[in-house]
């Protein structure tokens, strides 16, 4: 699924967004936002970082759960906001034009679940650092952090498969739309410094698609 | 050595103009700054940035180089490319909070299509200032205590940004060329690169000759491609009654060369330019109108402005629409004004509110990439 890149592409054109995904994996990735799912609970307070036209907004507002849906692309969010509209979740919905630079307005201990959807592989290296300590510092604790993203697989010769195909559609995605995403590398190791706890971690067969639940303890190397 | 650098880099990427090349984000200290320094953004572009820290050298400044998807500034605004959240994580992922005493950062005016400086005071208590649109202008700026005269707030098309024009074009038309001629008329490859090169430099060195007939209102491109395919044909003519290859067939042969060349550049020969708007423009034939109700005459909208539209009545504190044919629809002063009092109106009568162009920007889209 390197494929994945290509998502990039359907970002310009959100109205498109939802059929592109779809196309690419398959629908593999609507079984991963499924089963990390059902780790949110009616009640639960719930924010949605890169949220796009909210495929896990809206898995779990219909948990009942009291979603906030940040994104930066406010055409992303149309759509999106339609959707909860037409699915009648709206009123347990916010959905705010923000990026994860703005985390750090939001209190401390202030949500029961995290959750973030191919979009940690779009920050920056800086935004990314930042994106971890803060949900860290905003979760509740024992709050759950639930990430899925491209990941680089652990074997050397997937790895190496992998990096060939992806660096073909890297140059192909870059030159229609000028930008890319860095698939996450050692994830686990990186949430676990930030005071967090693995409870659950999946790979696709591939290996290049993760599913990570992470349960705070904040054992903050820095306190 | 960094001379070396600055001059291979501005080639390569002045050949590879129409391509985004991305460069690290982040801040840049330029001299030795401290803790009353200005505070500038760019976007990634790396040309841009290249370009940049040269006019800086010497100066004590923070630079922080924001992400516009390796972008030059204008474009990535008018895209959607470059917006306020950028310019808020640039500010706020960066140190520069800490290091600095002031609250005031000055951006590139040609980004005002694109970021909303309200936003970015709203969410961050930042202060946006709207720096001169061409950097070579920034020390007179700073010169002047930060403020900027009207000739720093429009954009020009000098001689070497139109030699860069011709570059950008000449370089990818002549490979294509050149490649297709190379499989099917070996002997005509090279000279065909000549040819290429020759029109393009010819037809941008020239701009200020034809400028007058580009009005709006006239059939620009017909005139365009007509005088200039006119040219050539002359200068074809010319050429083999000197070399004595005077055939039908080689004049046919190039006469064609020399249209396709002429149509490509022709096209759209306004949107090759800073301050025509271009012909694909969906925007084209909007006019900008002004709510006199709503309008306080604080004068953001003229400082956004890069083709200069505006006066102001000081007496009457509002706002006038005074130079409509300068108009490109850039969207900068609509995006900026802060009290909603300007918005689009098509040729039906039709209003377009600024929030629906904050949204999806009134953007170059990408045809022309200027420079900062
Ligand atoms: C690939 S989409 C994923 C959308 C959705 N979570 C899903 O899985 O269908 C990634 C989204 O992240 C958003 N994004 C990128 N950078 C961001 C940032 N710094 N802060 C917030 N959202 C961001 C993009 O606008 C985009 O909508
Ligand atoms: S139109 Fe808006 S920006 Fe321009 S002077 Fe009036 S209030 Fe200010
Ligand atoms: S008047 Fe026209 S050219 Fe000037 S800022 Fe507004 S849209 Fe741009």
């Amino acid at each position: 699924m390197s494929t994945l890149l290509l998502m990039k592409l359907f970002e310009t054109t959100p109205n498109r967004y939802d059929r592109g995904i779809r196309l690419l994996t398959g629908g593999q990735l609507d079984n991963f936002y499924d089963r990390v799912i059902v780790h949110v609970k009616e009640g639960d307070r719930v924010l949605d970082i890169g949220c796009g036209t909210g495929a896990l907004t809206l898995r779990a507002a219909k948990k009942r759960a009291i979603v906030k849906a940040i994104d930066i692309n406010p055409r992303m969010l149309d759509v999106a906001r339609a959707k909860a509209k037409k699915a009648d979740f709206s009123q347990n919905i916010e959905f705010v034009e923000m990026g994860v630079a703005e985390l750090g307005n939001e209190p401390d201990q202030t949500y029961d679940v995290v959750l973030c959807g191919l979009c940690l592989s779009e920050l920056s290296k800086k935004e990314l650092d930042f994106a971890v300590n803060e949900v860290s510092r905003i979760l509740k604790p024992k709050g759950l952090f639930l990430v899925i993203d491209e990941t680089r697989p652990q074997r050397f010769l997937r790895r190496l498969l992998q990096g060939f195909f992806r660096s073909i559609f890297k140059l192909f995605v870059f030159l229609f739309s000028g930008t890319t995403t860095r698939a996450l590398k050692n994830f686990q190791d990186r949430i676990e410094k930030a005071g967090f706890e693995v409870v659950s971690f999946q790979l696709n067969k591939s290996q290049n698609l993760l599913e990570l639940a992470a349960r705070k303890i904040g054992i903050n190397p820095d306190e | 050595m960094n001379r070396v650098k600055y001059v291979f880099f501005y080639l390569l990427e002045t050949i590879l103009r129409f391509l985004p090349l991305p460069q690290k984000t982040g801040l840049i200290k330029i001299g030795h700054p401290n803790k009353n320094s200005p505070v500038l953004v760019t976007g990634n572009y790396h040309l841009t940035v290249l370009k940049v820290l040269r006019a800086l050298k010497g100066q004590n400044v923070f630079l922080l180089v924001a992400n516009s998807r390796g972008i030059n500034v204008w474009c990535a605004a008018a895209g959607g490319h470059f917006t306020f959240h950028d310019v808020i994580s640039a500010l706020k992922l960066s140190n520069i909070e800490s290091l600095v005493d002031h609250r005031e950062v000055i951006l590139p005016q040609l980004a005002a299509c694109g970021i909303e400086a309200k936003v970015i005071h709203q969410r961050t208590g930042w202060n946006v200032k709207w720096g001169p649109v061409h950097i070579k202008d920034f020390l007179a700026y700073l010169e002047i205590g930060q403020q900027k005269s009207i000739d720093m707030s429009i954009v020009r098309f000098p001689m070497q940004d139109r030699l860069e024009m011709s570059i950008a074009w000449a370089s990818w038309m002549s490979a294509v060329f050149f490649f297709v001629l190379w499989i099917f008329k070996r002997e005509a490859a090279v000279p065909a690169i000549f040819v290429v090169w020759l029109l393009t430099l010819f037809v941008f060195s020239a701009f200020p000759v034809y400028l007058p007939l580009l009005r709006p209102g006239v059939k620009k491109r017909l005139i365009f491609m007509v005088s200039f395919l006119f040219l050539a044909l002359a200068g074809l003519g010319i050429f083999s009654l000197l070399t004595s290859h005077f055939t039908a067939h080689f004049l046919l042969f190039w006469g064609i060369i020399s249209f396709i060349t002429v149509l490509l550049l022709g096209g759209d020969i306004a949107g090759s330019t800073p301050f025509l708007i271009s012909e694909f423009r969906e925007e084209k034939g909007l006019q900008i109108e002004v709510d006199s109700k709503k309008c306080r005459g604080d004068g953001i909208c003229m400082n956004a402005c890069p083709l200069d539209c505006f006066i102001l009545d000081k007496q009457k504190q509002l706002v006038i629409f005074e130079r409509p044919e300068k108009c490109i629809c850039c969207g900068a002063c609509v995006v900026q004004c802060q009290f909603d009092a300007l918005s689009y109106v098509d040729y039906k009568g039709h209003r377009v509110p600024p929030d629906f162009i904050r949204r999806h920007k009134v953007g170059f889209s990408g045809k022309w990439k200027p420079r900062y």
